[in-house]
């Protein structure tokens, strides 16, 4: 009851209005917010932190190292060989894999370790490779591995409060409310899917 | 929230307070925030929409676990499909009528405390999902951010269901299988008023 009582005053609390909007904003704060506000990174990181919250210390932690080496080699990728290419298609496998995450939740069955971990690299490296703060031809190499670093803590952020929320609701004997979940982000990403695969959306999102 | 852990009724209505009585996030006034304001007020604001949603909510309360859970699992998926079919322009026919004929069919259910198999409900649910998704899908290429808009409203159903269901935990009491059949009762006729153009 005073969980209950805390989360209502929570939410029915004031708007802080301290800033009005994020003023500046470095190279890091680009990294590091850009999976908070590209929708499709926010939604399959949320799906993957999720996914492996219920699992013990030791496989959240190679997950985490799998998001961080994906992330690397996508950064990498893009500022080496991909950058002239379309980000649309690195968004547009970003959905597929929060289908993949959404689906899995839902079905509330365990992946194959191995298979999770070769999903979570694969999904750190289009996170990489779609951040185009990153991209542009002229930009200082101090400015991309601040960047970068930015970007790598944001995701790990993302996962490791999901993961931490999911073994949260577990220990209170609420593990469907991750399914539930899980069916939503499922949700959003066959719709997103449809839309581009159509052609009646943008391939990048405005 | 009780020293065990389990969901109350009473926890379930003071968090849906807490979600209905909070502030708008209004840190963006952009396309994106309209488009998910947008996509969220679009099931809220078309009451066949609503009453159908808060239905399969209140039948899972009477059906209890595991129906409780999995219509609002399912619905939300299958509803992406129907979704689907509305964006690549796939005709549906008679979709306001199945709309209209969820909230109806859905509402007696609930008024007779109807239990239905858990695949019946499954399948009854699901197909009603389909017209529901369908007629947001067709609306949904046409925002300015059609992820916004579809995250939207996924959620704004969901949310809709957990009222349901925490208004179907009343069920458990006495008095509350009268009020919640009594909800029942009154999304039948909602439905019936859609369904024979008085509303």
């Amino acid at each position: 009851m005073r969980l209950a009582l805390a989360l209502l005053l929570i939410c029915v609390a004031g708007q802080a209005a301290a800033h009005g909007t994020l003023a500046g904003g470095n190279s890091f704060y680009a990294g590091a917010a850009h999976p908070f506000v590209a929708f499709e990174h926010l939604l399959a990181l949320l799906a993957l932190g999720l996914l492996v919250g219920p699992l013990n210390e030791r496989q959240i932690g190679l997950a985490a190292l799998a998001l961080a080496v994906g992330v690397l080699a996508g950064v990498l990728a893009q500022t080496q060989i991909v950058a002239s290419f379309s980000t649309a298609i690195f968004s547009t496998a970003i959905f597929g894999i929060a289908l993949l995450f959404g689906a899995v939740l839902v079905l509330a069955r365990p992946m194959p370790a191995s298979g999770m971990i070769a999903a979570t690299c694969v999904l750190g490296g289009l996170v990489g490779a779609d951040t185009d703060v990153l991209g542009a031809a002229g930009i200082p190499l101090t400015t991309r591995v601040l960047a970068t670093l930015g970007l790598l803590i944001g995701a790990q952020v993302i996962v490791l409060n999901a993961a931490a929320v999911a073994r949260f609701v577990q220990s209170r004997g609420w593990g469907v409310a991750p399914r539930v979940a899980g069916s939503w982000i499922a949700a959003i990403a066959v719709l997103v899917l449809t839309l581009r695969l159509t052609g009646a959306a943008p391939a990048v999102l405005p | 929230m009780t020293k065990t852990g389990k969901i109350t009724p009473l926890l379930i209505a003071a968090l849906t307070s807490a979600i209905l009585a909070a502030s708008p996030a209004a840190a963006h006034t952009g396309g994106d925030v309209g488009s998910w304001t947008a996509g969220f007020l679009h099931p809220i604001t078309g009451i066949d929409h609503v009453v159908a949603m808060v239905a399969v909510g209140l039948w899972g309360g009477i059906l209890r676990a595991p129906a409780l859970w999995i219509l609002p699992v399912v619905f939300p998926l299958v509803m992406a499909f129907g979704g689907a079919l509305g964006i690549a322009g796939v005709p549906l026919p008679g979709v306001e009528t199945g709309i209209a004929l969820s909230g109806v069919v859905l509402g007696l259910m609930v008024l007779f405390a109807v239990r239905a198999p858990l695949w019946a409900a499954g399948v009854m649910v699901a197909i009603f999902a389909v017209f529901h998704g369908h007629a947001h899908g067709a609306e949904l290429p046409a925002s300015a951010n059609p992820l916004a808009y579809a995250a939207g409203f996924v959620i704004a159903t969901g949310m809709l269901h957990l009222i349901g269901i925490a208004v179907g935990q009343l069920y458990t009491l006495r008095l509350g299988q009268y009020v919640v059949r009594a909800a029942g009762a009154a999304i039948a006729l909602v439905g019936a008023a859609f369904l024979t153009g008085f509303a």
